[in-house]
């Protein structure tokens, strides 16, 4: 129980600011980032972590 | 050396330093000895207090605070079995024992004599430590910074939380947190929800208020345990107990001066590192667990020290290295010193003040612990039903005075509601309010590092110094996963 609204915690704020990066704001290149890129960066990894956390045992 | 110090002495002994001095001493002892509020819920309440201060007395002032509740804590974890302090853990697991057995009096007086040896210790271990380190910390670039932020960030994960990934995702969920606001480089509005109110980013007394503080609060305020009474004793103490403690004094006083530099470290880590060298290089390990005064002695030494050399990061490179030290800084910039590499040579006032004034603290905080721990022990039996609830209007009011604002409440109320969910979770909030803070540094360092290497990843590889902070942050993660359980964890979550 605690492990899922973890995981869907994780996963919900990290979908939020990862699409409202892309919709919003212009992402750039690594080397050009533009004010989207740290914010769907991390929400992208977080929800990677959100998965992980999920998916072990 | 001396000059430098007599400067400081000067400072301190302006009347406002003095009493701020004093001030931060008492305050310190009170939220140490009371469960539930800790220095960082302390410092975000009475951060809009501070603006407007002289940054000299506001850092005298909250680092009093800091080291001053490694002394109160201690006296709740031996008199009650409940930490006072999130870095006064370890002590219950020895103090209470000792206090069952009638020997209160011999833990209280051993943990404030270690904690004087090791705060005394620390303040050398500044005065030489920051110089030097300053003169490293010239040569760092956006490279360097941005590698030594993602340490911080990996180690505080590792360390607070149950494992890595959890800790992890508090830590990007805080970072997340930090880009709400303008963006320095394009000046977007990022994730404002259009409200004025949130052009300058999240207010960080009303995140961490939130985050933090009120949940603790509620969750105090309906804990049974806090119902019992502290134990009663007679102050004793015999030159015996002292000579086996000297060696355990000394030995958490090491671990916790270099604990305390450790990014993510600090007071709750440094204590849990000297019990765990303490119960491994005593000679008395079978003690351990049932009242052995070396594990009083250790951690509470190791917590005093760490508490003042976490300074040196903050002083010489800028970098905050745990939620508390982030507000110390935030405190310091809205006063008008950003501290960096230049901060010992650029305001000795500031820097050889707080070390005179760690000094005359030390002795005061000593003085104010022994002989009175009993009349500090009153403010525990004041009926809870009274205090909570009092101390929980107290942080909302501080949180509406930041920028006389009802959004800031309302947000500090909708992170009461998550840090409640945290809490649920068992989900560690440490990383949450650090990335909150380090986040838009480390976005800064890290945006232009890949700028100057045209978006190479190299660049990281190529300095010395980064590339010696990316492996230390690659063992925190490999030992993350070795290790069977994060002890530390379950310490402060059971």
């Amino acid at each position: 129980m605690k492990k899922i609204i973890t995981s869907l915690l994780f996963c919900s704020i990290g979908a939020y600011f990862s699409i409202g990066a892309v919709i919003f704001y212009k992402i750039g290149s690594l080397s050009k980032m533009g004010p989207g890129f740290f914010p769907l960066a991390l929400g992208l990894f977080l929800i990677l972590l959100g998965v992980l956390n999920g998916v072990k045992k | 050396m001396i000059d430098n110090l007599l400067l400081g002495f000067q400072t301190v002994f302006e009347i406002n330093n003095l009493l701020f001095l004093i001030a931060g001493c008492l305050l310190g002892t009170a939220i140490g000895i009371l469960p539930g509020i800790g220095t960082v819920i302390c410092l975000s309440i009475l951060l809009p207090f501070t603006y407007g201060f002289d940054p000299i007395t506001s850092i005298i002032l909250m680092a009093g605070i800091y080291y001053g509740a490694q002394y109160g804590g201690s006296n709740t974890s031996i008199l009650l079995n409940v930490p006072g302090e999130p870095s006064t853990v370890m002590t219950c697991i020895d103090g209470y024992p000792m206090a069952q057995q009638g020997r209160a009096s011999e833990a209280i007086i051993s943990a404030g004599i270690g904690s004087f040896v090791a705060g005394i210790f620390a303040v050398f271990a500044i005065a030489f430590a920051a110089p030097a380190l300053s003169d490293i910390a010239f040569e760092f670039g956006p490279t360097e910074f941005a590698s030594l932020m993602l340490l911080g960030i990996i180690s505080i994960s590792v360390i607070t939380s149950e494992n890595l990934v959890t800790g992890l995702g508090m830590a990007c969920i805080g970072m997340l947190l930090g880009t709400v606001g303008t963006d320095i480089n394009s000046a977007t509005e990022r994730f404002t929800l259009n409200q004025l109110e949130l052009v300058d980013g999240i207010t960080v007394g009303a995140l961490v208020i939130g985050v933090l503080g009120l949940p603790a609060l509620v969750t105090h305020l309906l804990d049974k345990n806090l119902e019992n009474k502290p134990m009663e004793f007679k102050l004793r103490f015999s030159f015996q107990d002292l000579k086996r403690v000297i060696p355990s004094i000394l030995r958490g006083t090491g671990v916790g001066t270099v604990m305390g530099v450790i990014p993510g470290g600090g007071a709750v880590m440094s204590a849990f590192a000297a019990y765990v060298v303490e119960k491994k290089v005593s000679k008395n390990k079978q003690d351990f667990g049932k009242g052995a005064i070396e594990g009083v002695a250790a951690p509470e030494s190791a917590n005093n020290a760490a508490s003042q050399t976490s300074l040196i990061p903050l002083l010489t490179l800028g970098i905050p290295e745990n939620p508390v030290m982030a507000l110390i800084l935030s405190s310091l910039i809205i006063n008008g010193v950003q501290p960096g590499p230049g901060t010992v040579t650029e305001y000795p006032e500031l820097f050889w003040g707080l070390l005179a004034s760690m000094l005359l603290g030390n002795m005061f905080l000593l003085f104010l612990n022994i002989p009175f721990v009993k009349m500090w022990m009153k403010i525990i039996s004041y009926p809870k039903s009274i205090l909570y609830p009092l101390l929980i209007s107290i942080a909302l009011v501080g949180v509406y005075f930041i920028k006389e604002s009802w959004f800031d409440v309302g947000t500090a109320i909708f992170f009461t509601l998550l840090g409640i969910v945290f809490i649920f979770c068992k989900l560690e909030s440490a990383p949450l309010i650090f990335g909150y803070i380090i986040g838009p540094l480390f976005e800064e360092n890290l945006r232009r590092t890949l700028t100057i290497s045209d978006g190479s990843f190299m660049k990281f590889l190529e300095s010395n110094i980064s590339l010696f902070f990316l492996s230390i942050s690659v063992i925190f993660i490999l030992w993350s996963f070795v290790r069977k359980f994060n002890y530390l964890h379950r310490q402060l979550t059971k």
